[in-house]
This record gives structure tokens, sequence and C-alpha cells, in this order.
């Protein structure tokens, strides 16, 4: 195995910037991109977990001042996703490597959501009331939106049931050193029925918070390489940079195709190297 | 004065955060290759890996040997740990700022995360 700085921050930022592009976060890509470059697979989720928190906070910075993050519903599911991360991380040291493949694998499938996501148009929930908990949280927003051309409102709803699955998407990210931003967008709009752009917004400022939580565990494990993190964190923010500036020039048939052929090829090679791992 | 927005706070701990952290890292990646000679990747390099069972006397640590003897190793570390500074620094922003806004119960909210956090952050 020869490893080699150059080589993993091209590929990072090649993640990042495919990453970025087509709506994954640059972890599921990266990790097996790694694990092909020859890193095993827990160093690999360790070191890239931490980059997470550079990725996902340069774009977090920006959606916050546009107020399109709502900070109130991202600090009450934090507590969830802290929980979460800070188990799956710690689940991920124990089990064996062969099992995390496959998982791996599986829950890139729950990406496919992001094709159904960018072919519907959704609008903010209008027909269900809010209920007495989402409302004791002061939970709802308000943030412009540019292609609509007018101010959007909207109230969460069923914060009760949101909270608790996220601390599965909270599992998922600190077991797979992903943001797992799929899957918590997901339950954004269709358990809390926050409107796409807030709930973009949001998943991506709480990712780093998990991020930082899976990584409380991991940087006492040994497996954290400064080199290697160095390497990905570089190259993935750079790359996901160059990727959000290209994103608004490329038609959401490219992005839908491309975003298709990525994540099968991941999920196979996932398959494969769980199957023949010993 | 007029107090500056959470948003706006938030905002800006996150941008000096990541930037301060990412030059960090481009730094001592420049050092590394110097250093070494060669761009490779040692897996086995001992000196490369952090071993932090408390972050926060690790990171005295990591401080204490960028001033007194920079090295890739310690440039490097001091870049991840400002990384995860940062989110960090979120919290016990978020903490302060509804605490002077006297909304208790987002106080209480926030400072589930930052006891959450901080026992992982030491307690290994």
């Amino acid at each position: 195995m020869y490893l080699d700085v150059v080589v993993v921050v091209l590929t990072s930022m090649f993640a990042g910037f495919l990453g970025s592009l087509i709506g994954l976060g640059g972890g599921a890509i990266v990790i097996p991109i790694l694990t092909l470059l020859g890193v095993p697979l827990k160093q690999a989720i360790a070191n890239s977990m931490i980059t997470l928190i550079a990725t996902s906070s340069g774009s977090a910075s920006a959606y916050v001042r546009e107020r399109l993050t709502n900070v109130k519903a991202a600090m009450y599911l934090e507590i969830f996703t802290v929980i979460g991360a800070i188990v799956g991380a710690t689940i991920t040291i124990l089990v064996p490597s062969k099992y995390l493949y496959f998982f791996f694998a599986a829950f890139l499938s729950s990406s496919f959501y992001g094709i159904k996501r960018k072919m519907s148009v959704s609008t903010p929930n209008h027909e269900m009331a809010q209920d007495r908990f989402s409302r004791w949280l002061e939970l709802e927003g308000t943030y412009y939106d540019e292609s609509l051309g007018k101010e959007v409102n909207y109230k969460i709803v069923r914060a009760h049931i949101g909270g608790p699955a996220m601390m599965i998407a909270g599992l998922a990210a600190g077991m797979l050193g992903i943001g797992a931003g799929a899957f918590k967008v997901a339950i954004h709009e269709l358990v809390l029925k926050m409107p796409p752009k807030a709930s973009s917004a949001t998943s991506n400022f709480i990712i780093g918070m998990t991020a930082l939580a899976g990584s409380t565990v991991f940087i006492a494990s040994g497996l954290v390489n400064v080199v290697l993190a160095g390497s990905i964190a570089v190259g993935a923010t750079v790359g996901s940079m160059m990727g959000s500036r290209l994103l608004p020039k490329m038609s959401d048939k490219t992005i839908r195709l491309l975003f298709l052929s990525v994540l099968i090829y991941l999920i196979i090679q996932m398959v494969y190297k769980g199957v023949t791992s010993p | 004065m007029k107090r500056p927005s959470l948003e706006e706070v938030i905002g800006y701990i996150l941008v000096i955060g990541v930037t301060t952290s990412l030059i960090m890292e481009f730094a001592g990646l420049i050092l590394y290759v110097t250093d070494k000679g060669t761009t490779e990747i040692d897996l086995g390099d001992f000196e490369a890996y952090v071993r932090s069972q408390d972050f926060f006397a690790y990171m005295i640590d990591v401080v204490g040997s960028v001033l007194s003897n920079p090295s890739y190793a310690s440039v490097m570390a001091l870049g991840l740990v400002l990384l995860m500074l940062t989110p960090y620094l979120r919290v016990v922003a978020s903490v302060v700022y509804f605490t002077l806004s006297r909304n208790y119960k987002y106080v209480v909210i926030t400072l589930i995360v930052l006891v959450m956090l901080t026992a992982s952050l030491i307690a290994h």
C-alpha cells in the first residue's frame, strides 16, 4: 500500500466537489475511495468524520446568516444526534469492519431519497396544525426564498417524533463517519414538515455538530492521523467550494444521472469489500 | 450598543474557526513534505497520531508544542483541535445568548448538548 498526500488531497477534492454537486455529503464518497487506496475502513471513517466539521461549516455559516437555518430546531435535534453519534462511533470501534461495509452500503441506499426529492416540487406545510410540544419549543421559521421571490413562513410539527428519529440519523453518522444528510433531510421534510431550503440548511448545520460528537470518541481511539485528516480536510473543503460554484450552472438531469451512477458504484464497491474482507 | 443576533455570532464563529483551522492544516502539510522530503503518508508513523484522552489537556499540550517546537505533527494537530473547537464554541455562544435573552427553555436545551459534548471530550 502506498498512500500519498497529493493523491489524498486530489481524491478528497474530487469527493467534495462531487458531493456538493449531487447533494451527497463528501464523507460518503471519500470513505469508499480511501478504502480503495488501502486505508483500513475504521481509519477512513475516523479521519473523514473530523474533516466533515470543515466541509459542513463553510456552507453552514452562509445559510445561518441568510436565516435559512432554523437554529432552534437544530439545537433541539442536536440533543438526539449527539447521543446517536457518540454511541455510533463507540460501536464502530468495537465491531468487526466486515459488518461496517454492509452497513455502509445499506445506508448509502437511503440517499435515493435525494433523487425523489429533487424531482418533486415541495411546498411548505399548510395543512397540519402545530402540536403543543412543537409550539412549546418555539419551532417556526421565516426566510426569504429567492426563487419564489417571497417570504416563506412555516411551523414545525411532530417534534416529539422528529427528535428520536434524529437519534437514528446520528447513530448512522457516528458509525460510518458520514453526515447522513439525506436521512436528516428526509426526517425534516417528512416528519417535521420543514420546507426544502430550510431543511437542507438545518441538516447541514447539524452535520457539523454530529461530526464533532463522533470525533470526540475517535480522537481517543488512536485512529486519527493528522497527515491523513489534514489532507482530506484541505482537499474536501476546496472541492466542495468548487462544486457549489458550479452547481447553479448544471442541469437537473445531468446532476441526477451523475448522482445515480456515483451512488450505485459506491454501493457495489462497499458490498464487494464486505464480502471479500475476512 | 445593539446586541448582534445569534445567527451573526454563529456565522462568524464557523467562518473564523474553519478558516484558521484549514490554514494550519495547509501549513502543516507543507511542513510535512519539506520535513520528510516525500509526499508519502506513512500510516505507521507514531508521531502523526492524535492521542487525546482529555481533549482540553491535549489542547494545552498541542499549543505548548507549537509554541516551543513547531513541527508538522503539532501544527496539524492544532488545526484539528481548532476544527473541533468550532462547533463546540458555537454551542457555548448559544448558551450565553439564550441566557442573555432570558430564554431559559433554550438555555437548558443547549446546556444538555454542551454537557454531553464536554463529557465525551474529557472522559476517555
